[in-house]
């Protein structure tokens, strides 16, 4: 359907107020960084295009406002995403304790395959830092998400940390491909099925890889 | 405009009582000599002996043919052509109305029973005058109808009528009449003594009128078929028949002032207190002439008599929102069934505003602004009446006094809501507003404002004086003070405002706002109040100083403004804004068409801040005190609060601390919403434009609160949603297409929208843009953001329609606005547009952003498109709330729904996995047991087999034993043999047995032979001794053996004779 790239890809970046989504988004996806970026209200959406393996993978991003407040209107956001970044501030404790709220929120509103990822932002304060990398790290791996410490400010794992959130989604997708395939093998009685049928309209990546 | 309106007014007027007057003055001999054409003279002339009579001969002239045109109007049932055609029916239909009328008119009589015998002294004196006026018009008619005798006679008999009516029509009557239609539930109460003398008065002219009122039916006829021909006129006068008898008293003022100032012209002197007599009279007759209502409005009528002008800003207030429902219109014949209806159901005014308002529609016709028209009037009479300086004044007051009406009428509404529900539905607002003490009051508090302080708030302050007994709210408490604000005004939004108002409020965003206002500050304690009002006092007066230096500056040409100041400056109308500052309710009731213009064209920048505060009411000592006592206090938001100081918009540096504090403020004293995200965006252009953190403070919180912004900011963002709905259905009705595409990009409002209601477009729009749009909010509402919205989907349309969703989204929030960037800023275009500015009275605004490039907006395009290509009403507002609010409703329920079945699904999930883990390890321990089960068979199997083997080996070891034993003992195989052998043993012995036989015989033979031989031998000695000797031995021996042998003699011989043979024998024997 689209032949400008083979996988679209939605993802989310939640986190506290203040712990640098947009600027990661921007730094990212225009590759510049502003110190007084306007907060979020709402949701933001920002489009880039990246290789992957030889495919061209297009990655909607969803930036989000991190006030509790505005959770009326990201939450409708998570469902539609395959993958959400937390992202938190290395130098504020207090955002690295919201990562636990905000996977109760995935948890409740996301769907249940969605991918996580945890990036602690602004690792160029190292002297202001108060959340370890070893801490963090371990949370992450007992919540069985990959962990990167980025700086949008001197773009230190930026590029890296949506390249590996593709790079799951992409994995996981050719995995339950096969799975669905083997799921319609296995049983077309099944309401596995209707359950395909949903995947598939939910994510135009199961359609354009299969064009591919 | 005013003016304009006035002139239009007086020239269909003189269409209108052309007819009229030309009777009048083929009747009257009085005024030959004038023009007959002006009814307006014709009627002064007449009225000369009693001043106000001839003024109510002017209104008679006027209701009559109001009367006349319903008449008609049933008859003619739409069709205008019909009606000059219909002529000669006619007569019978007055008639039969006229009996109708005069069946009413006793109706009324009854109470008229009640009347101070002065006041039909008065009245009787008056009628004197009046009937004569009338006459003439009766003869005009008869002549223009000769075919229709008796309608003549009719008229002649109500010539009579009228003349009686006229009297009525004193200045304070007719004044009441129209308060009476305003507040008919006032009057009730309130009337008492006064109203029974006009209801006495009323009923003596009623017969009167009703006569006239044929008369005047049949002038009508012609009017009414001119009347016919403006369908806008029609159509507007059908909505308000069957919306609202408040629309409809609108028109019927109009017609009075139309009368009025004709008066006034005749009449300079008189001019003012003869035309509210005479808009009095109009109304009367309207009010008699039809039904019971007139006496009960009658009734009222003394007591509102006082403030006819206030009347008549109402009136314009109704008028207005009846132009705007110009779309709504009905067909004619719905109209002239309704009033028909009405007519059957006399109950009603509404017939009498019905019948005036068809009356204006034909004096309108021409007109294009019928609320202008009205306002004009209104001015016109100050202009007129040049005598008497104290008069402009008196006139200047009572405007003022205007306001409060409409607040009553809210206050009314909302307190007497069990009348409203009890009285028929079309007249909800009167029925509620009978038990009006307050308007009495009121409109006593009004006169005092005439003599003196224009103020406009002075009225509505007594207005919430006199009602503050209600009120029983400390003031202390300013959660108090907030909290029933912001509940009441939701609750009126969606609830009261429609029974209270519906044509003007649903249809007006500013008359809506104005009414909610009003309503706040009447809910409000008084010492707020007051503080509110010594803000006001404190703003004009800082405006005044302003103004003052402005005037200045203008003088002096001062060199260094810039030219886009200097254009603002010369540009605006400083007399209007002056009259904003001082008054403006007067102006909200008065002009909102000139208001909304003004606005539309934007506040000047310099008075902008005052104009906002003064609007909101949002500045009083007590907010200042309040500011300054939370300022102290630590609020547990500030950490957020700061992040995002420095990513707000517009926000200079120097005022960030400002920012900072005023938000912080906010936070303490709205802990519900504390400090939400976008709130620093609404603070900043406020903050931009006050002069200090207070006021900031004060604009912040009446927009939260009274402008109800706050529903934004808190939880769940209810506000917002709400908003977001209303948007979406607006675009359905407004850009059909482009809501679809969006639908199917699967681009939702909440993707765009959120930043620009969140922060008031300030997220990414220009700042020029934003202050502009504050100018429409603070007026109309914040409502007023989606028809800034709306417009600019309607006007990116086409752009839009062609995007997918990537490009849909990034043109959504970064380049809508830029449909309205101006052509790149070469000199020409750019003098050039200045022309056009000029010539449009437009101003463009320049707006520098962050990376130094100045770009240029159609500033006053936007707010112009937005505020006249889209059309938004309460009304529909409301229906868009009341269906989200359904739609929420269900939402809600649903959320539930599935938050619990989230819930039971979590925990099923839960047991499910743990079943299934024990069912993994029932299933594990299962396939042990089977493949030990398995081992088993198999084992078993093979001993089976093993088994099987060994009994086998078994077997045939037995049998190999019992072989064995059996060829053990199986007897000895040769036992057969012997058989055989001795057979052939026999045989054998046989032959052994023959041979031995043989062998003797052999052996006997042998002997024989020997014998023989012997004998032989012997013989042979013998012969050979005889020969020799006789070879006797030798024949012995066989002589011997022969013996031996046998003792046949035969084988003897035979023996001997074969001797030779018997060699042979032998052999034979051998051989044998």
């Amino acid at each position: 359907m689209n032949s400008e790239y083979d996988y679209l890809f939605k993802l989310l970046l939640i986190g506290n107020s203040g712990v640098g989504k947009s600027c990661l988004l921007l730094r990212f996806s225009d590759d510049t960084y502003t110190n007084d970026y306007i907060s979020t209200i709402g949701v933001d959406f920002k489009i880039k295009t990246v290789e992957l393996d030889g495919k061209t993978v297009k990655l909607q991003i969803w930036d989000t406002a991190g006030q509790e407040r505005f959770r009326t209107i990201t939450s409708s956001y998570y469902r539609g995403s395959h993958g959400i970044i937390i992202v938190y501030d290395v130098t504020d404790q207090d955002s690295f304790d919201g990562v636990k709220m905000w996977l109760q929120e995935i948890d409740r509103y996301a769907t249940s395959t969605v991918l996580k990822l945890l990036v602690g932002n602004k690792c160029d304060l190292n002297d202001k830092r108060v959340v370890e990398y070893d801490v963090a790290k371990e949370f992450a791996d007992a919540n069985n998400m990959p962990f990167l410490e980025t700086s949008a400010l001197d773009s230190t794992n930026v590029e890296e940390a949506f390249l590996t959130m593709a790079r799951q989604i992409k994995e996981s997708m050719a995995q339950q491909k096969l799975q669905n395939g083997a799921n319609g093998q296995a049983g077309n009685n099944q309401q596995n099925a209707n359950k395909n049928v949903n995947l598939n309209g939910q994510s135009l990546t199961n359609q354009s890889s299969g064009c591919c | 405009m005013a003016k304009k309106g006035k002139r239009k007014n007086k020239s269909k007027q003189s269409q209108i009582t052309s007819n009229t007057g030309t009777i009048a003055g083929d009747n009257t001999s009085v005024n030959q000599n004038e023009t007959i054409n002006d009814p307006a003279e014709v009627t002064a002339d007449v009225t000369k002996p009693d001043d106000l009579n001839t003024e109510e001969v002017a209104d008679h002239d006027t209701t009559a043919e109001r009367a006349d045109e319903d008449n008609l109007n049933t008859s003619i049932t739409g069709d205008a052509s019909a009606v000059p055609a219909s002529a000669g029916d006619v007569p019978e239909e007055i008639s039969s109305n006229i009996a109708n009328e005069e069946q009413e008119l006793d109706l009324n009589t009854l109470p008229n029973l009640k009347v101070d015998r002065e006041v039909n002294e008065d009245l009787s004196a008056k009628e004197g005058g009046q009937i004569e006026a009338e006459v003439p018009t009766n003869k005009l008619e008869t002549e223009i109808n000769e075919t229709v005798e008796s309608i003549s006679q009719l008229k002649e008999s109500e010539k009579g009528n009228k003349v009686p009516r006229s009297p009525h029509a004193d200045p304070d009557i007719a004044t009441d009449t129209h308060d009476n239609d305003l507040n008919k539930d006032a009057q009730d109460g309130i009337v008492s003594g006064t109203t029974v003398k006009q209801d006495v008065e009323i009923g003596k002219n009623v017969d009167q009128l009703n006569e006239s009122q044929s008369d005047l039916h049949i002038d009508d006829f012609d009017i009414t078929s001119e009347d016919l021909i403006d369908e806008d006129n029609l159509n507007k006068t059908g909505i308000d028949e069957s919306g609202n008898a408040f629309s409809e008293e609108p028109l019927e003022l109009e017609v009075t002032k139309k009368n009025v100032e004709d008066i006034g012209k005749s009449k300079e002197s008189d001019a003012e207190e003869e035309v509210v007599p005479s808009q009095k009279n109009i109304e009367n007759y309207s009010l008699t002439s039809p039904k019971k209502d007139k006496d009960t409005s009658l009734g009222s009528v003394g007591i509102a008599a006082e403030s006819t002008q206030d009347e008549l800003e109402e009136i314009d207030f109704n008028s207005q929102p009846v132009t705007e429902e110009e779309p709504i219109t009905k067909a004619d014949e719905a109209e002239i069934a309704d009033k028909e209806s009405h007519n059957e159901t006399n109950y009603r005014p509404e017939e009498e505003s019905v019948n005036n308002v068809e009356d204006d529609a034909n004096i309108k016709s021409n007109e294009d602004n019928e609320s202008k028209s009205v306002s004009g009037v209104v001015d016109h009479d100050r202009e007129e009446t040049p005598e008497n300086s104290a008069r402009p004044t008196q006139t200047l007051n009572e405007v003022d006094a205007a306001p409060p009406p409409l607040p009553v009428r809210n206050d009314e509404g909302s307190k007497n809501l069990e009348p409203a529900i009890v009285s028929p539905p079309p007249l909800p607002m009167r029925s509620t507003s009978t038990p009006k003490q307050p308007s009495n009051g009121f409109k006593r508090d009004g006169e005092p404002s005439d003599n003196g302080i224009p103020n406009a708030w002075t009225p509505a302050a007594s207005l919430l004086e006199t009602k503050t007994p209600i009120s029983n709210r400390s003031f202390g408490n300013f959660e108090n003070y907030a909290t029933p604000a912001r509940s009441r005004f939701i609750s009126t939004s969606s609830n009261q405002m429609s029974p209270v108002d519906p044509t003007i409020a649903d249809v007006n965003l500013i008359v809506n706002r104005f009414r909610v206002a009003s309503e706040q500050i009447g809910d409000v304690n008084p010492s707020v109040r007051e503080g509110i009002e010594a803000g006001h006092s404190l703003l004009i007066s800082s405006y005044t100083q302003l103004l003052s230096h402005h005037d200045e500056g203008s003088n002096e040409e001062p060199v260094a403004v810039e030219d886009l100041e200097l254009k603002e400056l010369s540009t605006t109308d400083w007399t209007f804004w002056t009259g904003v500052v001082n008054n403006f309710a007067t102006v909200a009731n008065q002009s909102p068409d000139k208001l909304e213009e003004e606005i539309t064209r934007g506040i000047p920048r310099r008075i902008r801040g005052i104009i906002w505060q003064l609007i909101a009411s949002s500045k009083s000592q007590e907010i200042e005190d309040l500011y300054q006592t939370l300022f102290s206090t630590e609020s547990s938001h500030e950490s957020n609060i700061k992040r995002d100081l420095q990513r707000t918009n517009f926000i200079p540096q120097d005022k960030v601390d400002s920012l900072f504090n005023i938000l912080r403020v906010y936070s303490i004293f709205d802990p519900d919403v504390g400090y939400t995200q976008g709130m620093a965006f609404i603070a900043t252009p406020l903050l931009l434009n006050c002069n200090s953190e207070a006021e900031a403070f004060g604009l912040l919180i009446a927009l939260m609160k009274n402008y109800n912004v706050r529903s934004f900011f808190l939880p769940e963002m209810p506000g917002l949603m709400l908003m977001m709905y209303q948007f979406d259905r607006l675009l359905e009705e407004n850009v059909p297409t482009l809501s679809n595409h969006l639908q199917r990009e699967g681009v939702r409002s909440s993707m765009y929208a959120t930043q620009w209601f969140l922060t008031v477009f300030a997220y990414k729009f220009p700042l020029e843009f934003v202050l502009r749009i504050f100018d429409i909010i603070f007026f109309e509402g914040i409502e007023s953001l989606l028809k800034f919205a709306v417009n600019l989907m309607i006007k990116n349309e086409e752009s839009l329609v062609t995007l997918r969703f990537d490009k849909l989204l990034t043109f959504l929030k970064n380049e809508l606005f830029e449909y309205y960037l101006r052509e790149p800023s070469d000199a020409e275009s750019v003098v050039q547009t200045d022309l056009e500015a000029s010539v449009k009275g437009m101003s463009s605004a320049e707006v520098v952003l962050d990376h130094g490039h100045a770009y240029e907006y159609h500033v006053d395009l936007f707010v112009r498109d937005a505020m006249n290509d889209v059309h938004i009403t309460p009304i529909s507002l409301n229906r868009y709330a009341s269906e989200y609010e359904d739609l929420h409703q269900l939402e809600r329920v649903k959320q539930d729904e599935f938050e619990s079945l989230r819930v039971k699904n979590f925990q099923l999930e839960k047991e499910a996995s743990k079943l299934s883990h024990e069912y993994a390890l029932l299933d594990e321990e299962h396939i042990s047991i089977a493949k030990e089960l398995i081992q088993y068979r198999l084992d078993t199997e093979t001993l089976l087999d093993e088994n099987r083997d060994l009994t086998k080996n078994v077997e045939t070891l037995e049998t190999q034993l019992s072989d064995l034993k059996a060829k053990q003992s199986v007897p000895n195989p040769d036992a057969a043999l012997p058989v055989d052998l001795r057979g052939d043993l026999e045989r054998t012995m046989k032959r052994n047995t023959e041979v031995v036989a043989l062998n003797s015989q052999l052996q006997d033979r042998i002997d024989d032979l020997e014998h023989t031989v012997r004998r032989l031998i012997f013989e042979n000695k013998k012969y050979a001794g005889r020969q020799n000797a006789v070879d006797p031995p030798v024949g012995d021996a066989t002589q011997t053996a022969s013996t031996t042998d046998g003792g046949d003699p035969r084988e003897r011989t035979s023996t001997t004779s074969t001797l030779s043979s018997g060699w042979s024998g032998f052999k034979k024997v051998f051989k044998k």
